[in-house]
C-alpha cells in the first residue's frame, strides 16, 4: 500500500516510517500542505496520514477539504498534537476518516493501517 | 457671625423706630403747616405751634441721623426727647387748656418710647417725664403739684404706659429669643444636613472609584486567566510533539520487533525502554491534568451527559489497573450489588476518576487487595475504591482533593505524583452532579468514594 504522510517534524517522519515498514507499505512523506495538494494532482496513494497542524499557509484540515471538493474519496488519518475537546469533531467535519491524538498510540495507528489495507484490498 | 438675641431685637426696632421717625417728622410737619394755617385765620398764637413743630422735627432728624451710624439707643433718646421737650415747650409757652391738657400727650411718647428702650430706659424716661411735668406745672402755677388734676393724670398715665411697654417690650424679646433659637437650630440642622450630603457625595464618589477599579481589575484578571489559558493550550501543543517521539519509540521498540528487521531488543534494554515509556505516559497524563484543570479554570470543561451502563467502563478500568500492578500481591476484587445500575454520567470522565482512584490505590498498596465496590444508595450509585495500604491521616482528608496537595510526612509519598488526579476528579464529579469524599485513617488502608445521580 502506498501511504502519504504529510508531517513537518522529522523524528514524527521517522516513527512512522517505522511502522510503514512493519508492514511493507511504500511511504512518501512530504512537509507542508500545498507540497500534499502538489503531489495529490498527480499520484493516487491508497492512505493519507496529514498532521493538522503544518508549517505554510495551508494546514492539514484545510488540505482534506480541498481534496473532498475536487471529490477525492482517498481514505485519511488526522493527527493533532492539540488535546482539545471538539478536535475529533472537526477532523471529522473536514471530511478525515479516523483522528488520532499526539502522542500518536502505535498500537490503533497499526490497526487503523491495516483496516485501511483490507477495504484497499476489496 | 453669631447673632444675639439682643442684636436681633435692636435691629427688629430699629427698623421699627426708622418708620416710626420718618412718619412722625412727615405728620409732624404737615400738622404744623395745618395748624399754623387755621391759626392764622383763627388768630391762635402760631410761636408755640413753631417750638412743638421744631422739637420733633430736631428729634426725628436727630434720630434718623443717629440710625443711619447704628447708634439706637442714642437715636430713642433723641426722637423722645425730642417729642417731649417738643410737647412741654408748647405747654410752657401756652396757656389756658393747651398748657393744662398738653401733658396729656406725653404718656403716649412713653409708651411709644418704652416700646424701644430697655426697662431701665423706660423707668428713667417715665421719671425724667414726671418731675419735666411737676417742674412745668410748679413754673407755670407757682405751686408743687399744683392742684392740676390733668397734670396729675398724665403722670399716672405715663408710668402706667410705661410699665405696658415694659411689659410688651420684655415679650418682644422673649418672641425674638424664641425665633433666634429656632433659626439658629433650624441652621444647625441645616448646616448638619449640608455636610452630611457632601460626606454622601464623597462616599459615593468614592465607591464609584472603587467600583472602577474593581472592573478594571476584573478585566484584567479576565485578561491574566485568558492568557494562561492560552499559554497552556500552545505548552500542551509543544509539549506533545517531543513526547510523541519519545513514547512512540520506545513503544515500537518494545512491541515491535518487525518494524525493526525482526531483531529482537535484548532484555537487558527492555526494562530501561520500559522506564521511558512510562515515564513519558506519565508526563503526558500530568499534561492531560495540567490541561483539564485549567479548563475547570476557565469554565470550559463540557461534559455530556448521558444514560451509562456501568459494567464496560469498570472492566476497562480494572484491566488496565491490573497490568499497573507490577507484581506487587495484591488481589484485585469487584463487590457489585446486581443488576449493575445505570447512571446520568459522561462516559470517558466517569473512566477517567475510576482509573485515577485505582491508580492511586494500586500506586499507595504494597499488599493485601483493592477492592471495587457497587451500591445503590440515596437515590444513585456509590462506587468505592477500598484498598489495604498505608491510608491517610483524617486531618488531611478535605486538602488531599486540592490542587498539588498531595500528602506527605503522615501518609503518602509526595515523589509518587503531582496531586492533580484527586483535584480533577473533585472537579469532574460536581460537573457530573455527583460527590467525592474519603474514608481513612493513617494504616489502615483507604475508602475513596464517589456517588452519583441514578438515571430517573
Amino acid at each position: 500500500m502506498h501511504i502519504l504522510y504529510v508531517e513537518d517534524n522529522a523524528p514524527n517522519l521517522r516513527l512512522i516510517e517505522r511502522v510503514a515498514r512493519m508492514g511493507a507499505h511504500r511511504l512518501t512523506a512530504l512537509m507542508d500542505g500545498q507540497a500534499a495538494l502538489d503531489f495529490l494532482a498527480t499520484q493516487e496513494p491508497d492512505l493519507m496520514i496529514v498532521d493538522v497542524q503544518l508549517r505554510g499557509e495551508l494546514d492539514g484540515l484545510t488540505v482534506v477539504r480541498r481534496l473532498r471538493e475536487q471529490g477525492s474519496t482517498l481514505p485519511v488519518i488526522a493527527v493533532t498534537a492539540y488535546a482539545m475537546s471538539g478536535d475529533r469533531d472537526r477532523c471529522m467535519a473536514a471530511g478525515c476518516d479516523a483522528y488520532l491524538p499526539k502522542p500518536i498510540p502505535i498500537p490503533e495507528l497499526v490497526e487503523l493501517i491495516k483496516l485501511f489495507e483490507s477495504r484497499v484490498q476489496k | 457671625m453669631t447673632l444675639t438675641h439682643t442684636d436681633f431685637a435692636t435691629e427688629v426696632r430699629s427698623d421699627r423706630l426708622r418708620l416710626l421717625a420718618r412718619t412722625t417728622w412727615v405728620g409732624s410737619t404737615a400738622l404744623a403747616l395745618l395748624l399754623i394755617l387755621v391759626s392764622s385765620m383763627t388768630r391762635w398764637p402760631i410761636l408755640p405751634l413753631m417750638l412743638l413743630g421744631a422739637w420733633i422735627s430736631f428729634g426725628c432728624g436727630g434720630s434718623l441721623l443717629l440710625l443711619q451710624a447704628s447708634r439706637y439707643a442714642a437715636a430713642v433718646w433723641t426722637f423722645a426727647l425730642g417729642a417731649i421737650i417738643g410737647v412741654y415747650s408748647l405747654a410752657l409757652s401756652s396757656s389756658g387748656d393747651v398748657m393744662r391738657l398738653a401733658p396729656l400727650a406725653l404718656p403716649l411718647l412713653i409708651v411709644t418710647a418704652g416700646l424701644m428702650l430697655s426697662s431701665l430706659g423706660t423707668v428713667i424716661l417715665t421719671a425724667l417725664t414726671t418731675i419735666l411735668i411737676l417742674v412745668g406745672g410748679w413754673v407755670m402755677t407757682g405751686l408743687p403739684a399744683a392742684g392740676e388734676p390733668a397734670h396729675w393724670m398724665a403722670i399716672l398715665l405715663g408710668w402706667l404706659g410705661a410699665g405696658l411697654a415694659a411689659q410688651v417690650s420684655g415679650e418682644l424679646y422673649q418672641i425674638t429669643e424664641w425665633a433666634l433659637l429656632n433659626y439658629q437650630r433650624e441652621r444647625r440642622t441645616s448646616e448638619a444636613l449640608f455636610d452630611n450630603r457632601q460626606q454622601l457625595e464623597k462616599a459615593l464618589l468614592r465607591s464609584q472609584s472603587l467600583s472602577e477599579n474593581l472592573t478594571e481589575a476584573n478585566i484584567q484578571l479576565e485578561a491574566a486567566k485568558n492568557f494562561r489559558g492560552q499559554f497552556l493550550a500552545n505548552m500542551s501543543h509543544e509539549l506533545r510533539t517531543p513526547l510523541n517521539a519519545i513514547i512512540g519509540f520506545s513503544e515500537t521498540m518494545i512491541r515491535y520487533p518487525q518494524m525493526y528487521d525482526g531483531i529482537p531488543l535484548p532484555p537487558i534494554y527492555q526494562q530501561d525502554l520500559s522506564e521511558i515509556y512510562n515515564s513519558g505516559r506519565q508526563l503526558l497524563n500530568l499534561i492531560n491534568d495540567i490541561l483539564d484543570l485549567s479548563k475547570v479554570d476557565a469554565g470550559k470543561l463540557e461534559l455530556h451527559l448521558h444514560r451509562v451502563s456501568l459494567e464496560p467502563i469498570t472492566e476497562a478500568v480494572l484491566h488496565i489497573t491490573t497490568g499497573l500492578l507490577g507484581g506487587k500481591a495484591i488481589e484485585m476484587r469487584r463487590d457489585y450489588c446486581k443488576p449493575l445500575p445505570e447512571v446520568l454520567a459522561d462516559d470517558t470522565r466517569l473512566r477517567q476518576v475510576l482509573l485515577n482512584l485505582l491508580g492511586n490505590a494500586v500506586k499507595f498498596t504494597e499488599s493485601g487487595s483493592i477492592t471495587l465496590q457497587i451500591r445503590p444508595e440515596d437515590g444513585g450509585v456509590r462506587l468505592s475504591v477500598i484498598d489495604t495500604g498505608q491510608g491517610i491521616d483524617p486531618a488531611l482528608h478535605e486538602s488531599i482533593f486540592e490542587e498539588f496537595k498531595q500528602v506527605n510526612s503522615t501518609g503518602r509519598d509526595p515523589r509518587a505524583g503531582a496531586g492533580l488526579g484527586l483535584a480533577i476528579s473533585r472537579h469532574l464529579v460536581a460537573l457530573m452532579h455527583g460527590r467525592i469524599w474519603l474514608e481513612s485513617e493513617a494504616g489502615k488502608g483507604s475508602r475513596f468514594h464517589i456517588w452519583l445521580p441514578a438515571v430517573e
